[in-house]
């Protein structure tokens, strides 16, 4: 028998899902823009001069790091819109409001890109912190636009708030999701205060990078995972939630005073050397347990699934999340360690792995189940013979990005920091070193393939499940 | 192909328990009338042109007290039908939210991790005894050093500026460090004033020589490369400010 069939519309999409495949859209064209601008610096890797007046490197920089940051927070909350009338029952409370601070964030993330690509810097005075670059890194957006983002989280937390208080009833994945998103919008103005002294503005600037990404994000993700499982694999409830508070209870339990892995060389007091050392050596530890949650399932349903592109995405996003944000950042989170190898690329190569795996594994598993309830009628499984292609070529790319900067970072740290010592020379040293300079190519090259990667899965995205008529 | 009807089979029974004649083909199945366990649903599709075909369901049955949980656990790969498992869990013992606890505390909680973050904002602001901020909270902008830009007209130090902007790179004695940074003692090319204040104004691209052309003036530049072009042993003569001008 043809394994293709009508299938017939099932129900409307609720408002809310609506304003999710907004969010998903503006996600998948940001990443674009991060890729863009990835590539670009990959190319001054090599050749420094290249737009060196026009577009600097920390332009460049500020820009692939801060839409990185963007439109996978965006496809995230995406996801919880998408999820959220199907847990409840019910519209969303507020939609309205939703849409409003939407649109205004879009026009609000417009005007920061072009402020920075045209603007770039100010001077150090207060009218560049509230309307040019607040300086910090990776969270350089202006302060204007620091307290439209507060309010955004602010008014997404009323929305799920508010929907699970009409529905009256609450489950397990929701209370999660409320307390995590408190946490999401509280710590995020911790990255707005301006103090002269420089350790307690890096005390406070950690609160965003670290217990933003590290903690709430994580938590914020385990729910998603565990909204998408049920759907894709039929996981029970009672399963997924099971899993999620152990993870919650974990990232949370290693994630806080993991922290101190960030205060170790800052002017904070020692004992952070002890605490940190400590706690983020048991970081990995809630990765392993979403790892063997996500292969005990697929291998229970014997990657039987309703969305093959999803459920593959999922798999991966587990493993990322364990090698890039678990081994990569182990491997230099030991004070003994990253005495020698802290600010060094194996930073970058950890940041490039991690969150690779962890949230955009993450939305593109959300992103496919959306795509899928789109599509009329409905196809199932969802497949096509061009997601895996951009699958494969994206994490063989990203592995080839973060092994060029593993091994120059291993340059810089061995080289540079621990057998020279600092000094001048020893910079220079590890700069002309091989390890380091040879790594510039590769990674160009693995920006295109990424860049290919990207292009074929944006054309999936918009043919998947197009079936002509059978 | 057109679905003609479908027909649901529970558990290898004779008859149906349900017949699907019209789209949208959904099964809504309620657990708590099932028996506790594993149960088998087959789902039989009948096209218009009279063809059939078969879809297979297994999925499991849970009770725990009188709470009835049931979850499609295996999903066949191509089905014509949704089926959906009617939640008793939500249904039957609804966790009603307290709005104290998912209402009123998330807003605390959020006003306290803010509140900690602005408050320690504030206390680092203060200044610490002995500390560098000890003198009234302000830092002090650095003193300019002697002889700063105002009197640049007149003496340029030539040997100031060069340990300043160039003998990290190519050492106090100018002896360099080959072959990144090559010595200027003893250099055959400094011999070509042109060739020498072109790279010191516009620096060598594709090597580390940076341009320094906005930084130095022209009687600074003119100063320096003096200094470089005498010093070490090096005897290729003074330029001039006006040289550099030119060269702008």
């Amino acid at each position: 028998m043809a394994t293709s069939f009508a299938r017939p519309k099932i129900g409307e999409l609720y408002e809310s899902q609506k304003l999710a495949l907004w969010y998903f859209a503006v996600a998948i064209l940001l990443f674009g823009l991060q890729i863009t601008f990835g590539l670009l610096m990959a190319y001054q890797y090599i050749n420094p001069d290249f737009m060196l007046e026009s577009l600097p490197f920390m332009t460049n920089r500020t820009i692939h790091v801060n839409t990185m940051i963007v439109w996978l927070l965006v496809g995230l909350m995406g996801g919880v819109y998408w999820f959220l009338p199907l847990e409840t029952g019910r519209e969303v409370v507020g939609i309205k409001l939703a849409k409003l601070i939407w649109w205004v964030i879009v026009a609000g993330v417009t005007v920061v890109v072009l402020v920075y690509l045209f603007v770039q810097i100010g001077p150090g005075n207060a009218f560049t912190l509230w309307f040019i670059n607040e300086g910090r890194e990776y969270v350089e957006a202006p302060r204007w636009a620091d307290l439209a983002i507060v309010l955004w989280v602010a008014i997404f937390l009323f929305n799920v708030i508010a929907t699970t208080l009409a529905a009256r009833r609450v489950t397990g994945l929701l209370g999660v999701l409320i307390f995590d998103l408190v946490a999401l919008g509280a710590l995020y103005t911790a990255g707005m205060h301006y103090t002269v002294n420089v350790t307690m503005d890096q005390y406070l600037w950690w609160w965003v990078v670290h217990l933003w990404v590290e903690a709430t994000w994580e938590v914020l993700v385990g729910v998603l995972m565990a909204w998408s499982l049920m759907y894709l694999l039929g996981t029970p409830r009672k399963l997924v939630e099971t899993w999620l508070f152990l993870e919650v209870a974990l990232v949370f339990g290693t994630g806080i005073l993991g922290l101190g892995h960030h205060y170790f060389w800052i002017g904070t007091p020692e004992y952070w050397i002890g605490l940190g050392g400590f706690f983020s050596a048991l970081e990995p530890l809630p990765l392993v347990a979403m790892v063997i949650h996500a292969l005990y399932d697929s291998g229970a349903h014997r990657l039987q699934t309703v969305n093959r592109p999803a459920l593959f995405w999922a798999i991966a996003q587990a493993f990322g999340n364990f090698i890039g944000a678990g081994m990569w950042g182990f491997m230099q989170t030991l004070p003994q360690i990253n005495m020698y190898s802290h600010g060094t690329q194996l930073a970058a190569a950890h940041g490039h792995m991690a969150f690779f795996g962890a949230y955009l594994g993450t939305v593109m598993t959300l992103i496919y189940i959306a795509v899928q309830n789109v599509r009329r009628p409905i196809m199932i499984p969802l497949d096509s013979k061009w997601w895996s292609w951009a699958y494969v070529l994206m994490i063989v790319s990203i592995v080839g990005i973060a092994g060029s900067f593993t091994i120059s970072g291993f340059s810089q740290t061995m080289i540079e920091r621990a057998e020279l010592g600092s000094t001048w020379n020893a910079f220079i040293q590890s700069y002309t070193h091989p390890w380091y300079a040879n790594t510039h190519g590769w990674r160009y090259f693995f920006a295109w393939t990424f860049t290919i990667g990207y292009l074929i899965l944006v054309y999936d995205l918009l043919t998947i499940g197009k079936r002509r008529s059978a | 192909m057109d679905i003609n009807r479908v027909e649901v089979y529970l558990d290898n029974q004779d008859e149906p328990i349900a017949v699907l004649d019209q789209p949208p083909f959904v099964l809504e199945l309620d657990p708590s009338k099932l028996e506790v366990g594993t149960h088998y649903l087959i789902a039989v599709v009948h096209y218009q042109d009279g063809s059939m075909d078969h879809h297979e369901y297994v999925f499991d049955v849970e009770r725990k007290g009188a709470i009835y949980a049931g979850h499609v656990s295996r999903a066949p790969v191509t089905t014509p039908i949704e089926v959906r498992m009617v939640d008793r869990v939500e249904i039957e013992s609804p966790v009603k939210p307290d709005f104290v606890r998912y209402g009123l505390l998330p807003l605390v909680l959020f006003l306290i991790l803010a509140g900690t973050a602005a408050w320690l904002a504030v206390v680092g602001e203060k200044p610490v005894p002995g500390g560098v901020l000890a003198a009234g909270g302000k830092v002090e902008a650095p003193k300019a050093p002697a002889g700063g830009a105002g009197a640049a007209a007149a003496t340029v130090d030539g040997k100031a500026l060069y340990e300043k902007h160039c003998a990290s790179c190519h050492q106090a004695n100018g002896q360099g460090m080959p072959p990144t940074f090559p010595a200027l003692a003893g250099n055959d090319r400094l011999a070509d004033a042109e060739y020498v204040i072109d790279v010191v104004l516009h620096g060598k691209p594709g090597t580390a020589m940076p341009p320094f052309g906005n930084t130095l003036s022209d009687e600074e530049a003119a100063a320096l490369i003096s200094y470089i072009r005498t010093a070490w042993g090096n005897d290729y003569g003074p330029v001039t400010a006006d040289e550099v001008a030119r060269l702008r």
